[in-house]
């Protein structure tokens, strides 16, 4: 008999509606501002630190130092911004993933995206076009790579139906033997697909304005779709049969659910390489403030794989001064640390 | 019975690959009743229920609600018509218990419209029928199993539907939980007029809270009427494979079997072994 | 769930003497074509020629320095790790387990990766105790975890949990890669697919100490892993100390893994694929009996596997892992999906 419970919700009043609740609200005003300071941190700090005064008057066209201009416009803001929406695409897709499986340690990394991406990346750097091989168009052609391996990842997990489980087994195999394919292609060109290995765990070096350019229009459509799908996640949470009892098209929900959750992670994995973990931790993390009502907790992790991908970047830049670590490298000890965490022991 | 049967079963099969569940199953729903289904494991109950509430689809044979082909009608429709809460029913623990009920506005409202008066009320109605107005806020993981399996009930009842279809709501639940939530039923057929059709394990449930008994066996209906009727010791050896007494419950009157013994090989006066 | 008993075995015994004799044959007829295929091709009169002590210099030397150190490893390694994919698959009820997942192979590759990339003067000899430790770490990493959700013998937990533990790890050797030469990067790529070519005598004999003991031990395991398929409760009430030799028979596991890393890498889906194939066709679980024929499907599957690496692409080699994955990657999930359909978690 559970009485008085391990965990119990905040005593707030038995208001209805999804942006009800003090809690929620501070923790997203909260989440708001770590993300503003994160973002300062992030324009400010590096090899050149400037002052806050510095970046605002670099960001109003009022500086005279043309260094403060370049270090800010052309290589910090870019990157900034292309950490802080790549995130929130990824923390999304989590959280999205999670609702599908109904398992809250699904990972955006598991569905085979992360394995397409980069194949095809090393497939147009190793047999592309000569001429066409530029930055410009590889996150183009990985895109596609990401989508067409979730897809394919999800296509062989129906059988009838579609199964959570089987889902996350073919999206590893598929991983597994693109990986294979994409070692293949490596080695077997060893000259043009270099700096492919850092692509494998991500790094945010070198985005700059055409990265974002191609990123945003991406984001904002990916991330409203899957902010409007958070009802529709809701109602699929409650078990397959609840929900067609209440009159969802549960299939079709999940096809939907799962492509807006590909959609995501290939668009973000494409500018980012394959950065591993912000999918998983972020939601933990929201859950934690917002509880799992998809409509409060969709937008909160938003806000908090923003903040992840935005810390870790500039973490990596500027801990280890003047090495500059890759941020997929950050990520993967956020994910050692998340992995300590389950080690305590966590109740599900 | 003038009144048309508001949820029925005419002709049903239904089958799992070459194995078949329910055969040429008829079954007429009254309006207002509850209906208990009963039966060993793997009778059909459940299948039966699943099939009644448009979960599965039959092989042959329709079944029908309020007269039409209940396959034909949108699935938002006939969930504003029909509410089922299938066996051990699972959400994210963290979920609170109005966060919960909020989700049975969906055949009405959908999921990007914005809750209206009517839907607040309903969601409050349905707390307030099941007692847990005062546990609106709290997690789900955080109550008692009876209290979880309300909370769901009020899930049901926030779609407003005339019928309830529930499968094996008391199992798994401690005696007293059970009981609340077999009173909770009755009361909601009582007052609210609810039709409510249940799969239940229990006889004793299904004698004491129930207006007729269905009982399954191999996939058909082999009894049919009002628990004096079908409880019999006849039924309990043909069905249950027991050799049992019935007596009246002195408190409520309802009919109790008790079992003695198994039907077996060994002749008909086995004692049971344990002693 | 059956513990063969007496009875069946005499109706079991000889489907499953029969699969073992077929598995053998196929075996030998892979290691002899393994053998005279290459560069330079023999013929069976050569080959014989030169297994008795003649024939020319330069293709002796082939055969004797090249191809029979590398068929034997093949064959050793094969045994190891179908052997320890069975035993970990069946003492933690999971049928995903396996190296991979458990993060046996990836954390005995990020020691092994170090040692190279660091240039530590450690003997070879020594490397499989360093992959021994690497992986007992990634293992300790992925149970514990899952351990503090209380679901070993779910397929689904265990991919999520042994995934991101592999991503983990996978970030570390990329790493201390970047920290190495350029030649560093394609040795470890290579390895860390698992390749058995340039395998010479001295691997083997770093590998085979290890494998003449671990794989005796583990076709002797078969019987407590039997009970421990019961599952904990009831393998307690039969005797068996379960946690205590859940534990021993995963570091058994963990020790044939070890040496297979520490020369050949982390040759993946052996492991996971072998014992699904071994149970399909002696249609038993009984690990007694599963355990033998593994290993030869194992060896099977890893020497035909190393056969394809060699000629099909030739003369340009692949690291054989390469081919075990996605030959065994997609029969995997073949294999599986039946199986996994429906067991929701």
């Amino acid at each position: 008999m559970n009485g008085a419970g391990s965990r119990s919700a905040p005593s707030a009043t038995a208001e209805t509606g999804p942006w009800a609740g003090d809690r929620f609200r501070l923790a997203f005003l909260a989440a708001v501002a770590l993300l503003a300071g994160l973002f300062v941190a992030a324009v400010a700090l590096g090899s050149l630190t400037l002052s806050p005064g510095d970046v605002l008057d670099v960001l109003t066209g009022r500086s005279d130092n043309a260094l403060h201009d370049i270090v800010v416009m052309d290589l910090r803001l870019p990157r900034a911004l292309v950490a802080m929406v790549a995130g929130a695409m990824l923390g999304l897709s989590g959280a999205l993933l999670q609702s599908i499986t109904r398992n809250s340690l699904a990972a955006p990394e598991l569905t085979g995206v992360s394995a397409g991406v980069i194949l095809l990346s090393v497939l147009w750097l190793a047999y592309g076009p000569a001429g066409v091989r530029t930055g410009r168009i590889v996150p183009l052609v990985a895109v596609l790579g990401g989508v067409a391996a979730g897809l394919v990842a999800y296509g062989i997990s129906r059988r009838g139906h579609s199964d959570p489980l089987r889902l996350l087994l073919a999206g590893v195999l598929v991983s597994a033997v693109l990986q294979s394919a994409t070692s293949m292609v490596v080695l077997v060109n060893q000259g043009a697909t270099g700096g492919v290995l850092i692509w494998t765990i991500g790094s945010l070096n070198g985005r700059v304005w055409s990265d974002w350019a191609l990123l945003w229009p991406w984001a904002g459509v990916t991330v409203l779709l899957a902010l409007l799908s958070a009802g529709r996640a809701n109602l699929l949470q409650l078990g397959d049969d609840v929900a067609a009892g209440l009159g969802v098209r549960v299939e079709r929900s999940r096809i939907v659910l799962l492509i807006v959750a590909v959609l995501l992670t290939a668009g973000a994995l494409a500018v980012v390489g394959a950065i591993a973990f912000i999918g998983l931790i972020a939601p933990h993390i929201a859950r934690q403030l917002a509880g799992d009502d998809a409509r409060r907790l969709f937008p909160l992790t938003a806000l908090v794989g923003a903040s992840l991908l935005l810390g870790a970047d500039v973490a990596a830049r500027v801990v280890t001064e003047p090495i500059e670590l890759p941020t997929g490298v950050a990520t993967s000890i956020l994910g050692a640390l998340f992995f300590l965490y389950l080690l305590r022991g966590q109740r599900r | 019975m003038s009144d048309p049967p508001v949820l029925a079963a005419d002709g049903v099969h239904v089958a799992y690959g070459s194995r078949e569940a329910l055969t040429d199953l008829n079954l007429e729903i009254t309006r207002g009743t509850v209906t208990a289904l009963v039966g060993p494991n793997g009778s059909g109950k459940s299948t039966l229920l699943r099939a009644l509430g448009r979960l599965l689809k039959t092989t042959r044979g329709t079944v029908l609600l309020d007269g039409e082909a209940i396959a034909r009608l949108p699935t938002r429709e006939v969930a504003r018509r029909l509410a089922m809460l299938p066996q051990g029913p699972s959400a994210p623990g963290g979920l609170t218990v109005v966060e919960l009920v909020e989700q049975g506005r969906y055949p009405h409202a959908g999921p990007l419209r914005m809750l209206r008066r009517q839907d607040h009320d309903a969601i409050t109605e349905a707390m307030s029928l099941t007692g847990m107005t005062a546990f609106a806020n709290r997690a789900i993981d955080s109550l008692s199993g009876g209290e979880r399996q309300r909370a769901w009930i009020a899930l049901t009842l926030a779609q407003s539907a005339p019928v309830l279809v529930l499968d094996e709501p008391t199992t798994f639940l401690d005696i007293r939980y059970q009981l609340e939530v077999l009173e909770l039923v009755q009361s909601l057929n009582r007052r609210q007029g609810l039709t409510v059709a249940m799969a239940v394990h229990d006889l004793q449930h299904a004698a004491r809270y129930a207006d007729r008994i269905v009982a399954l066996c191999d996939g058909r209906i082999v009894a049919d009427g009002p628990p004096p009727a079908v409880l019999t010791t006849k039924l309990l050896e043909t069905v249950f494979g027991v050799h049992a007494s019935i007596l009246i419950d002195p408190v409520t009157g309802a009919p109790v079997a008790i079992p003695h013994a198994i039907v077996g090989t060994q002749g008909q006066r086995d004692l049971p072994g344990s002693s | 769930m059956a513990v063969a008993t007496g009875q069946r075995r005499s109706l079991r015994g000889r489907s499953g003497r029969a699969t073992a004799a077929a598995l053998a044959l196929v075996l030998l007829g892979l290691s002899f074509v393994s053998l005279l295929v290459g560069y330079p091709t023999l013929s069976p009169a050569g080959l014989g020629e030169i297994l008795v002590g003649g024939g020319d210099e330069l293709p002796r030397l082939v055969v004797t320095e090249l191809r029979l150190p590398r068929l034997a490893l093949g064959v050793m390694a094969g045994a190891a790790l179908a052997g320890a994919g069975v035993l970990m698959q069946d003492s933690l009820r999971n049928p995903l387990a396996g190296p991979e997942l458990l993060g046996l192979s990836s954390g005995a590759v990020t020691v092994v990766a170090a040692l190279t990339v660091f240039e530590l003067s450690v003997p070879l000899v020594l490397y499989p105790w360093f992959a021994l430790a690497g992986g007992a770490a990634g293992s300790a990493l992925v149970l514990g975890a899952m351990a503090g959700t209380r679901g070993w013998n779910s397929p689904a937990l265990l991919i999520l949990v042994g995934a991101a533990v592999a991503a983990l790890l996978g970030a570390a050797v990329v790493a201390i890669v970047r920290l190495g030469s350029p030649n560093d990067q394609q040795l470890v790529l290579s390895f860390l697919l698992g390749s058995v070519g340039g395998t010479t005598w001295v691997d083997v004999r770093v590998a085979a100490p290890w494998l003449a003991v671990g794989l005796p031990l583990a076709l002797v395991a078969g019987r407590p892993v039997n009970l421990l398929q019961l599952g904990e409760e009831v393998a307690e009430s039969m005797g068996l100390a379960a946690a205590r030799t859940r534990v021993l028979v995963l570091v058994l596991s963990a020790a044939l893994v070890a040496p297979v890393v520490a020369v050949a890498g982390a040759i993946g889906f052996v492991s996971l694929l072998a014992p699904h194939v071994a149970r399909r066709l002696l249609r038993t679980p009984d690990a007694r009996r599963v355990l033998p024929a593994a290993m030869l499907v194992g060896a099977v599957l890893l020497v035909g596997a190393d056969l394809v690496a060699r000629q099909l692409l030739a003369p340009r080699e692949l690291p054989v892992g390469v081919w075990t994955t996605l030959i065994g990657g997609p029969v995997l999930l073949v294999m599986l999906r039946r199986q996994l359909g429906g067991a929701n978690r």
